[in-house]
């Protein structure tokens, strides 16, 4: 199979070296991972930073006086200010730690929505969404009588923005919507969308959990109300989270959680809350992946967002090309890569995805497969689930002519 | 005696699937392929047959079993919606079909540690191939019941 290497300078890196999970047999086989929606692997230089963190100045921060907490409180510190710049927000009191993606969502449903929506106001989510923005919102729904309306998709999965015209009316307090369909791979036009969201006084929140990796991100010139994404979606460790939230709504956010770190002054009966962003952060965050996060962060920037999306998008090409050769092998929403990210789900006809999931497992490709966490949209295509594909900087041609050789055998020995 | 000759009519069935595995070795393609194939071998059941009544919860994929009694015996069939799964079915099929109850009730089944089909199919589906073990022991102690 030839693959179009030759031509490409970028191509030479080997940024898989960098990764020493990567550099494992599974099964006696080399591995090729493919599933970098759910999660990327970790550089060397993030691994390193854990154990560097654990090694030489594990302490808690903001509260002792000690040598340790404050080199931990700088460095947590200095993480926000990168993340700050990083997202353009304007200032580091924008920035909010969390769990995840996930937390950061329903930290937004269950403070700000929850205290400015009432009943009778509606939510626009799509149906491209992630499980992680569908639930807050039915919770929030249930709780005070805020509607919920989703804007549906057309055939090839892109957003139906005439439809998003119509559900978008003075009722709509909040848009909740994914940036890049985790499914699909589809990108939203989200700069209209905030426009014309704010054009009727809602106020947005981004999804960008399968943004952050694949292109910049910039809160200001979008105007956005919310960002959220994950560290772990970004070559960062897990349980690390961020909200970007502008000033004026944060700082409407009652405190989520009461604790530790988030408050001035304790009696027993009233506590007065610490300023932006320690008021929304009680408890000892997960200070270990805060610190390494800094790695993944300068992994990113080192390559830069025009040689990643470069790589990704020629590896798209070449993947869908490959693929669309193969008459057994159903290819959902648009292969337009103008529109897209390298995020491919398709099945195979006759075919179970998980019998398919395992067959590349066995083979040592670790693709993802089912309902992947988006089943309204799995739903919308009357299957029970889907094969993903997805792709992260550090995938090979050779990565992808391997699974495209793995998928050609299983149909050879397996399909109908 | 005729409890003797079925108990080792099942160790046979048994050894031949351990011969099987040790046949394929450390090769985790070669397994799946052939625990595949069994999948593909085995007949689907007709789609009233595929009822809610016969389904068995608690897999990821969707699995049924059907069973009856024909001179003292238990005959079983199944299907999945997996091939994967279908290949498991038919391994306990392979084992159970065609035996005494008593048979089936008392075989103890953590000799499929060994074979290393837990490594196959992963610990989400090691749980759900439990479900499908329980369910043949819970029919064969019905129709044991039914008897004493
Ligand atoms: C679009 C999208 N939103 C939200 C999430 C949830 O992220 P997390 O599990 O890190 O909270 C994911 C992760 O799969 C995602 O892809």
């Amino acid at each position: 199979m030839p693959t179009p290497s030759s031509q490409d300078s970028f191509l030479d890196t080997n940024l898989a070296a960098a990764f020493p999970i990567l550099q494992q047999k599974i099964y006696q086989k080399s591995l090729i991972y493919l599933d970098n929606a759910a999660t990327t692997q970790k550089p060397i230089q993030v691994i390193q930073a854990l154990q560097q963190y654990y090694e030489q100045y594990n302490a808690n921060i903001h509260r002792a006086a000690h040598t340790l907490s404050s080199i931990a409180t700088r460095n947590v510190e200095d993480t926000r200010a990168m993340i700050q710049q990083w997202i353009n927000a304007a200032t580091t009191e924008e920035i909010i730690f969390t769990q995840g993606t996930t937390a950061a969502i329903n930290l937004v449903a269950q403070t700000y929505a929850k205290q400015q929506l009432n009943a009778g106001d509606e939510i626009l989510i799509s149906l491209l969404e992630h499980h992680a923005n569908i639930v807050p919102w039915q919770m929030l729904a249930q709780e005070k009588g805020v509607v919920l309306k989703v804007i549906p998709v057309k055939t090839d999965g892109t957003l139906d923005m005439d439809a998003f015209d119509q559900l978008l009316t003075a009722k709509t307090k909040m848009v909740a919507l994914v940036h890049i369909s985790s499914t699909l791979g589809i990108i939203n036009p989200i700069e209209q969308i905030i426009q014309k969201a704010h054009a009727r006084h809602a106020v947005v929140l981004i999804d960008g959990a399968q943004s952050i990796a694949h292109m910049p991100i910039d809160v200001q010139q979008w105007d956005v109300d919310f960002f959220v994404f994950s560290a772990h979606k970004a070559y960062g460790p897990t349980g690390l989270g961020i909200l970007y939230g502008k000033k004026q709504y944060l700082e409407m956010m009652p405190p989520y959680q009461g604790g530790g770190g988030m408050v001035a002054h304790v009696t027993t009966h009233q506590s007065k809350y610490q300023p932006l962003p320690y008021k929304l952060e009680a408890g000892t965050p997960p200070i270990a992946s805060i610190c390494a996060f800094q790695e993944a962060i300068r992994f990113i920037q080192t390559i830069g967002y025009t040689k990643i999306q470069k790589i990704e998008h020629a590896l798209l090409v070449y993947a869908q090309e490959l693929l669309q050769k193969i008459p057994a092998i159903t290819l959902y929403g648009t292969t337009d890569v103008k529109k897209k990210i390298g995020i491919i789900a398709l099945n195979v006809q006759g075919m179970h995805h998980l019998d398919v999931g395992l067959l590349l497992d066995a083979r040592g490709i670790a693709v993802r497969t089912g309902l992947l966490c988006t089943q309204p949209l799995i739903d919308y295509w009357q299957v029970d689930g889907m094969v993903r594909i997805s792709l992260a900087v550090y995938n090979t041609f050779q990565d992808i002519a391997i699974t495209v050789q793995a998928l050609k055998n299983i149909i050879q020995k397996h399909g109908t | 005696m005729a409890h003797d000759i079925a108990l080792t009519d099942i160790l046979q069935r048994r050894q031949k699937i351990m011969d099987a595995f040790q046949f394929l070795g450390e090769d985790q393609q070669a397994k799946l392929e052939y625990l595949m194939d069994l999948g593909e071998a085995l007949p689907s059941l007709t789609a009233a047959q595929r009822s809610e009544e016969n389904k068995i919860s608690g897999c990821m994929s969707k699995v049924w079993l059907v069973h009856r009694e024909e001179k003292g015996v238990l005959i079983l069939a199944g299907d999945s919606n997996t091939v994967i799964t279908k290949g498991l079915l038919s391994l306990l099929i392979q084992l159970y079909t065609h035996q005494k109850p008593k048979i089936i009730i008392d075989h103890d089944f953590s000799w499929l540690q060994t074979i290393g089909l837990y490594q196959i199919i992963g610990a989400q589906r090691a749980n759900g191939f439990a479900h499908m073990i329980n369910r043949c022991k819970m029919v064969a102690l019905r129709y044991y019941k039914q008897k004493v």
